[in-house]
């Protein structure tokens, strides 16, 4: 079962690793795995900001991945992009609760301010660094407030101090301009 | 379906809907094909965002595979057939029953979705602390059906488990799947929250029970 090299034939590309997990392969999942889960692993860690919790989140998104892995329908987008949109969901439903459980715990603790994350530390790809600074200030302050914090749309209306129908447009906006700015190269 | 709700599709991208905005959304996805076209896109600039790769631990691997063998997969692509079971479901008790897909009389067995779209289906749905539970029971498949797919997410290493109750102990039916079918009689079908892996026997109270009759 395991195995101490990572797949990286074409016949091991991603898509058509999940389309076979779908179809119960495990050697496939496994593969799969080692392709997929360091992008998950890093997406978790910067999310929840303890490798633990980012290793419960790792596990659960996989588990998530093989459950619906039948689902999985490359017309609609990546396995790359499949995996982490199951991944950042996880990670944002458990930073949630952490924060439910805070607030719960220490009512009368003043609120933590995390640090403004910048996007030029959190991605990697200098087109996606080169598109986000395409997009508006508060298109963009939209966007990663969400995406790298967890945050809901009213949490970020508040923290921006802008109303409600202004942010959930903006987050939207900014999504597709980041979609048309990537273009080709990130479609499916 | 309020105006204003196709504008929170970058929201739901981003997942910065709570869980009840998130579910209606989803609702709405269901009848908004323009939506769904939309998302695909928007999912795929929402995950060029991600962060570098990082390596996970060795064990987690061994973990996450271990784990996978006590889950089913969901073997029905849910969009287009088990929304199709959602919307049948809703003729079924609205208008009785108009149409069906007699799919058991297949050389398979009928799946829950199955049980939801029967001819003679009886659905209903029940409130519990978690969410909304709907069970379909059906003469003609033989089947009763339970749908745990508008339940929040269980915590981190806690699974939904599905049991049968009659006159003797319960009876584990499912660990981990939003969809579970059990032979139609009389008992109940309860819910309860297990440690991932699942429990031979319930270890919290059920969330809920719905009775079945045969």
């Amino acid at each position: 079962m395991l195995r101490s090299v990572p797949a990286t034939t074409a016949s091991d590309h991603p898509s058509a690793l999940l389309r076979a997990v779908g179809r119960g392969d495990r050697a496939a999942f496994d593969a799969l795995y080692d392709e997929l889960a360091p992008g998950v692993f890093g997406l978790a860690v910067r999310l929840v900001r303890d490798p633990g919790l980012a290793e419960d989140v790792t596990q659960e998104a996989f588990i998530d991945v093989w459950r619906r892995a039948p689902r999985f329908d490359p017309a609609r987008g990546s396995a790359r992009t499949w995996v982490l949109t199951i991944a950042h969901r996880r990670a944002v439903d458990l930073i949630r609760q952490l924060e439910s459980r805070r607030l719960r715990e220490s009512q009368a603790t003043a609120e933590h301010e995390e640090p403004e994350d910048t996007a030029s530390q959190a991605v990697r790809h200098t087109d996606v660094h080169r598109c986000l600074s395409a997009l508006t200030p508060l298109q963009r302050e939209a966007v990663e407030l969400a995406y790298y914090q967890g945050l809901t749309y009213a949490q970020v209306a508040g923290r921006l101090d802008r109303p409600l129908p202004t942010i959930k447009t903006r987050m939207r906006d900014g999504l597709i301009r980041l979609r048309d700015c990537l273009g080709g190269s990130y479609a499916a | 379906m309020r105006p204003d709700t196709h504008s929170l599709i970058g929201a739901y991208v981003l997942d910065a809907l709570t869980t009840a905005e998130r579910s209606d959304f989803e609702d709405h996805l269901d009848h908004c094909a323009a939506c769904r076209g939309e998302l695909a896109g928007l999912r795929t600039a929402a995950a060029a965002l991600a962060p570098p790769a990082q390596q996970p631990p060795a064990a987690l691997r061994m973990r996450v595979l271990a784990a996978t063998t006590q889950v089913a997969q969901q073997r029905r692509p849910p969009r287009p057939y088990a929304r199709f079971a959602a919307a049948a479901a809703a003729v079924v008790l609205t208008a009785g029953a108009a149409f069906g897909i007699r799919a058991w009389t297949d050389d398979r067995p009928p799946s829950a979705a199955d049980v939801f779209v029967a001819d003679d289906a009886v659905t209903h749905t029940l409130g519990s602390a978690a969410g909304p539970v709907r069970v379909a029971t059906s003469a003609d498949t033989g089947y009763a059906a339970i749908d745990l797919r508008r339940l929040e997410h269980p915590s981190l290493g806690q699974r939904y488990q599905i049991w049968w109750i009659d006159t003797g102990e319960p009876r584990s039916v499912a660990v981990g799947t939003d969809l579970a079918l059990v032979p139609l009689r009389d008992g109940a079908l309860a819910v309860s929250v297990e440690p991932a892996g699942g429990s031979p026997q319930p270890t919290s109270d059920p969330i809920v029970v719905a009775p079945i009759g045969g």
